[in-house]
């Protein structure tokens, strides 16, 4: 190892924090006395100080919620339910009158589905559409609000609708159901104060000189 | 290593199959795994899912767990491994068009400038030249912040050879900065 | 099993009964909500003659085609604001003719409903939805007009999403013609209404930021030239919404968002980015003299000293 890699061996060490501080003042003292080794050691500190403070990511909305559905279903009791349903006991009390009754809903239940089949196009056009909407958790830092809601495009500007639930730290959130889109939307303090989201990433003119807070949903 | 009673108690609810004691969990360490899968890919959409498999897979082998270690040791060894896979089974470089679906802004944060993003997609993209097992120093040693030692029991790997990997990771990581015309003063 | 007819043809009749009746009242007259309408309009301390003519303007306006729903919340919204029956018919009414003239009836009925849960005083709200109406029947002539010049229709809804966008931006007074040659030139790529969209709506955020028509234009028509997609449009917005929030001067903002453009940085790191000798320059970017200090504990530790300044 020549002198170079030494130093440098040393460099690296002291990033580390692993030299004493007598170690670390005599190298300290060798880099300001050599303006190579005062290069190479400024420019590692950049790389490593830039590492460090980089930014962290925020992770998209519903992540937890999406794991939870897709965790498996507990198998034992799913087990148990199942087999409750096929094995269980059960007393079927029967008469004409029950019998009849079924046999008429039976009927009607086909005829409707045959209706809804040839409406065709507009119920399976809602079913995909349920299917692809993710569920967004708006949140909003609130703690000395007494109430605070979301409202906005999705909820037809419903304060009612858009009520938060308050957590321990101060923080108001709320779970919506969002097909993919933009939408707009304001927070409602107290039911009487409209602020925009501070952390939203955009906001539009609401048509009455305020800015609403817009909110993306992708798939 | 001892695991705080809280973190052991909710282990301990999952396997007896109380999945609400997992969300606790997962919205405790969805953004150390977001971001660690984020650095190694380059990729949010692809981070997004690996990081999602990742809790899944933690859920599935939760009953492997050994409650010696920590459970977030643990679970960066698993990110680790999915994100490994994940690259194995591409072409080893990144293409520039994915690493640069990364690193935007922070989303809630609305105060990130716009000189910290161009650094952020510089080092992103410099990060993502390095060799995979470089990266995996960089990232957990100075983007996690964790010692060689917790690095040993989830890279599986001695402290020492780390150290010597880290330090030719961070050489390398100068290397492609400076040539990237990102320098010093 | 015993038999008992009587009791259960009339419980057949029964159930056959009720089902057809609920579902015809539920499609004739909007079904739940016309109801609640009709609870809402019944219980108000309007007079009889306005409370039937309420009724019947609401009736109309959903056999015309405006969904109960809207109308259940804009009769209940404006009563419970203590709104005069006429007024709130005149909300109905712009709904209604904008159903008519088969123009997209969300924008103008979200209007309706957002200016009364703010509060906004009701002729204001009437003044913008109406004029809202106005912009979204000018935007329509335009998109059809594009549509027939070349303008892809890729999805169901992207020719009503470019109908909104061109609203919003005449109501931002931006140019039918500035808007009309974007069209052309999404045309001329064989662009889509995606796409289209996305350059107007970018546009017209700028625009809402301050910064000058013809700088915005300037821009825009750039990443349109560009071949920037809808996702790196969206980037340039949010770019610029993060500059103007920092404090940076607009002249400041926009002179980095072309020097970004150009490097290929801006709308999320654009895809001409490369590992090249430009990568990470970040010329002057970190130095700008309009950049004040970071209000409240945000992200600005300004880097570590790496960039060429």
């Amino acid at each position: 190892m020549d002198k170079m890699d030494k130093e440098r061996h040393l460099i690296h060490e002291l990033l580390d924090g692993e030299l004493s501080p007598e170690e670390r003042r005599d190298l300290l003292d060798r880099v300001n006395s050599d303006p190579l080794l005062k290069r190479e050691f400024d420019d590692l500190r950049s790389v490593v100080d830039m590492v460090e403070t980089g930014e962290r990511l925020a992770v998209p909305p519903a992540f937890t919620s999406q794991v939870m559905r897709r965790l498996p279903a507990p198998r034992v009791s799913f087990r148990k339910r199942v087999s409750s349903f096929f094995f269980g006991a059960r007393v079927l009390r029967w008469n004409l009158a029950t019998a009849l009754v079924t046999l008429c809903l039976v009927v009607i239940a086909t005829g409707a589905l045959l209706q809804m089949q040839k409406k065709g196009n507009v119920v399976s056009y809602q079913s995909s559409v349920e299917k692809s909407s993710r569920t967004v958790i708006i949140s909003f830092q609130a703690p000395q609000a007494k109430a605070v809601a979301v409202a906005g495009d999705f909820n037809q500007w419903s304060i009612e609708k858009g009520l938060m639930e308050k957590k321990s730290d101060g923080v108001w959130t709320l779970e919506v159901p969002l097909e993919p889109g933009t939408y707009h939307y304001m927070f409602v303090v107290d039911g009487e104060v409209w602020v925009s989201d501070p952390s939203a990433e955009l906001f539009r003119d609401d048509g009455f000189g305020n800015k609403n807070s817009v909110l993306r949903v992708s798939l | 290593m001892v695991m705080q009673a809280e973190e052991y108690s909710l282990i301990e609810q999952c396997r007896d199959g109380n999945s609400e004691a997992y969300a606790v969990l997962v919205e405790r360490y969805q953004e150390m795994v977001y971001n660690v899968a984020c650095r190694m890919i380059g990729d949010r959409d692809a981070a997004y899912d690996i990081s999602q498999e990742s809790f899944i897979s933690a859920y599935d082998g939760l009953k492997r767990f050994r409650s010696d270690s920590k459970f977030s040791t643990w679970l960066y060894s698993i990110t680790v491994n999915k994100c490994r896979d994940y690259l194995r089974g591409r072409k080893p470089d990144i293409p520039l068009d994915e690493v640069t679906e990364i690193l935007p802004s922070k989303m809630p944060d609305p105060e990130a400038s716009m000189y910290q993003k161009q650094l952020g997609h510089t080092l992103q993209t410099a990060i993502g030249e390095l060799p995979e097992d470089y990266r995996e120093v960089i990232v957990l040693k100075h983007i996690e912040g964790l010692d060689y030692k917790e690095m040993e029991s989830i890279l599986g790997v001695s402290a020492n050879t780390l150290k010597v990997r880290t330090y030719r990771a961070r050489e390398m990581l100068k290397k492609v900065l400076l040539e990237a015309g990102v320098s010093n003063g | 099993m015993r038999l008992n007819a009587p009791r259960t043809c009339l419980l057949i009749l029964i159930t056959v009964g009720l089902l057809m009746v609920s579902q015809v009242s539920m499609a004739e007259t909007g079904g739940k909500e016309f109801d609640e309408i009709k609870i809402s309009v019944e219980q108000s301390s309007l007079s009889l003659e306005k409370k039937t003519s309420l009724l019947k303007r609401s009736s109309d306006a959903i056999s015309a085609g405006v969904p109960s729903a809207d109308i259940a919340v804009i009769v209940k919204r404006g009563l419970a604001r203590g709104m005069d029956g006429r007024g709130i018919e005149d909300f109905i009414g712009i709904a209604v003719k904008s159903k008519e003239q088969n123009l997209p009836v969300r924008p103008v009925l979200d209007r309706i409903q957002q200016g009364l849960s703010k509060g906004v005083p009701p002729e204001q709200i009437s003044g913008s939805a109406r004029r809202l109406g106005e912009k979204l029947a000018t935007a329509d002539k335009i998109v059809d007009g594009l549509e027939k010049s070349g303008v892809k229709v890729d999805k169901r809804s992207d020719k009503e999403n470019g109908t909104r966008a061109v609203a919003r931006a005449l109501e931002k007074t931006i140019p039918e013609d500035m808007i009309t040659k974007m069209g052309m030139k999404v045309a001329q790529k064989r662009g889509s209404f995606t796409t289209f969209s996305a350059s107007i709506n970018t546009i017209t955020t700028f625009v809402e930021m301050g910064m000058p028509l013809e700088h915005a234009s300037k821009l825009i028509n750039k990443a349109m030239d560009k071949g920037y997609s809808e996702k790196e449009m969206i980037g340039m917005e949010r770019d610029m919404s993060y500059m103007m929030r920092e404090g940076w001067m607009m002249d400041d903002a926009m002179k980095s968002m072309e020097t970004m453009m150009n490097k290929g940085f801006a709308g999320n790191m654009h895809k001409g980015m490369g590992t090249g000798p430009g990568l990470g320059s970040g010329a002057g970017m970190g130095g700008s003299p309009s950049m004040p200090a970071a209000p409240g504990g945000g992200m600005h530790h300004g880097g570590p000293g790496m960039g060429r300044h």
